[in-house]
């Protein structure tokens, strides 16, 4: 079956589905006019790939996604006034903020997957989830393409490393970068969602093609690992 | 235990539920006046997902030569203040807005004393997203 035929199907045993194996959700206080960076260990064998959400309402009514928030900001200098990331070292999954408003509850909630070269023994979570693990009135992507690339550094303008997938559409896809680096600070081997940057001027953009993707590298960043998955459906 | 990276499917971890995919286009006018320390603003919003559906989505931009990008972008674009050329901040995003709602977004932010005048040129913002169950119980 072709991979047109494929995006048709509500599974093909050729792509996996997505797996879940991390889920964290919880809340914190935020003072006003400040930065912050709250930790939890995972305590899984790898450095997940995460991603998830933030709200100000605990229903998650109002959400935002993490490298973006809430605008307009008084700061002549920020576009958003409230704003947060996540991120994930071998032993934590991070989240950390920049609010120049007021004080306020800030509610996230992480979801994140295994890297494409682990291959652990793990503890089952769907309890912790959405428990219909398959429902045919919804679409399951279908994960094409699933592994990593170590980026080079930066030269003195934009560059770019390309991954072929040949769908013939643009794919969903989701990227990871490694950084060694938080806002000064060492934290070896850390992945972040891409276009977040770790504080220190770094920050790796995905671009995704009807033939390929890309991960975008600045000028001048050190070498970082990259990690992607692609999917059949746009 | 089990090893999920071993399984096409494995019912013992969430997976990933896709509802469905919305697109919209957001036109900034060139040459438009901004105020002293204001954000212009564009949006679109759509009924779509449901509370607290997640977002797998690409952003593009008619002035920028990639095909689109996987995740909020922030361009730099070059307007006049005074006459005098003046590099400013465009950020492109997709948030939820309300429990039934997912809005398309673009900002262009005024951080200088004096007004604005956004780059010339009709720029197109091009947003696709898929919404996605969320995971969590």
């Amino acid at each position: 079956m072709s991979i047109a035929g494929a995006k048709q199907m509500l599974m093909d045993s050729r792509y996996p589905f997505d797996k879940v194996v991390y889920l964290k959700s919880g809340s914190f206080s935020m003072p006003g006019s400040s930065t912050i960076i709250q930790s939890y260990p995972h305590g899984l064998p790898f450095t997940p790939l995460c991603s998830g959400n933030w709200s100000t309402a605990s229903d998650f009514s109002i959400q935002y996604e993490y490298s973006s928030g809430i605008y307009p900001s008084s700061n002549p200098g920020l576009v958003f006034d409230t704003i947060f990331n996540v991120f994930a070292d071998s032993n934590n999954v991070y989240i950390t903020g920049d609010n120049n408003g007021s004080a306020m509850t800030i509610y996230f909630r992480v979801y994140a997957f295994e890297p494409s070269n682990s291959n652990a023994l793990l503890d089952p979570i769907a309890s912790q989830g959405d428990r219909f693990v398959i429902d045919s009135r919804l679409n399951y992507p279908k994960l094409y393409l699933n592994g990593y690339i170590d980026l080079p550094a930066g030269g003195a303008s934009e560059s770019y490393v390309y991954i072929d997938h040949d769908i013939g559409t643009v794919p969903q896809a989701m990227g990871w970068v490694t950084y060694d680096t938080w806002n000064g600070s060492t934290m070896v081997s850390a992945i972040h969602p891409v276009a977040t940057s770790n504080g220190d001027s770094e920050g790796i953009l995905m671009i995704a093609g009807n033939a390929r993707v890309a991960f975008g590298i600045p000028p001048f960043v050190l070498p970082h690992r990259a990690y992607y998955r692609i999917y059949l459906d746009e | 235990m089990n090893r999920p990276n071993q399984f096409i499917i494995n019912s013992q971890f969430p997976t990933q539920k896709n509802e469905d995919g919305y697109s919209g286009n957001i036109i900034i006018p060139g040459s438009t006046s901004i105020p002293a320390g204001a954000t212009a603003t564009g949006r679109i919003d759509l009924i779509a997902g449901s509370i607290g559906s997640i977002s797998r989505g690409r952003i593009s931009s008619t002035k920028s030569t990639n095909p689109y990008v996987t995740q909020a972008i922030s361009y730099t674009r070059t307007g006049t203040v005074s006459g005098s050329p003046a590099p400013y901040t465009m950020v492109a995003f997709i948030w939820r807005s309300a429990p039934d709602t997912l809005t398309f977004q673009v900002l262009l932010k005024n951080g200088y004393g004096s007004t604005l005048i956004s780059e010339a040129g009709t720029e197109t913002i091009q947003f696709y997203s898929s919404q996605f169950v969320a995971p969590y119980a």
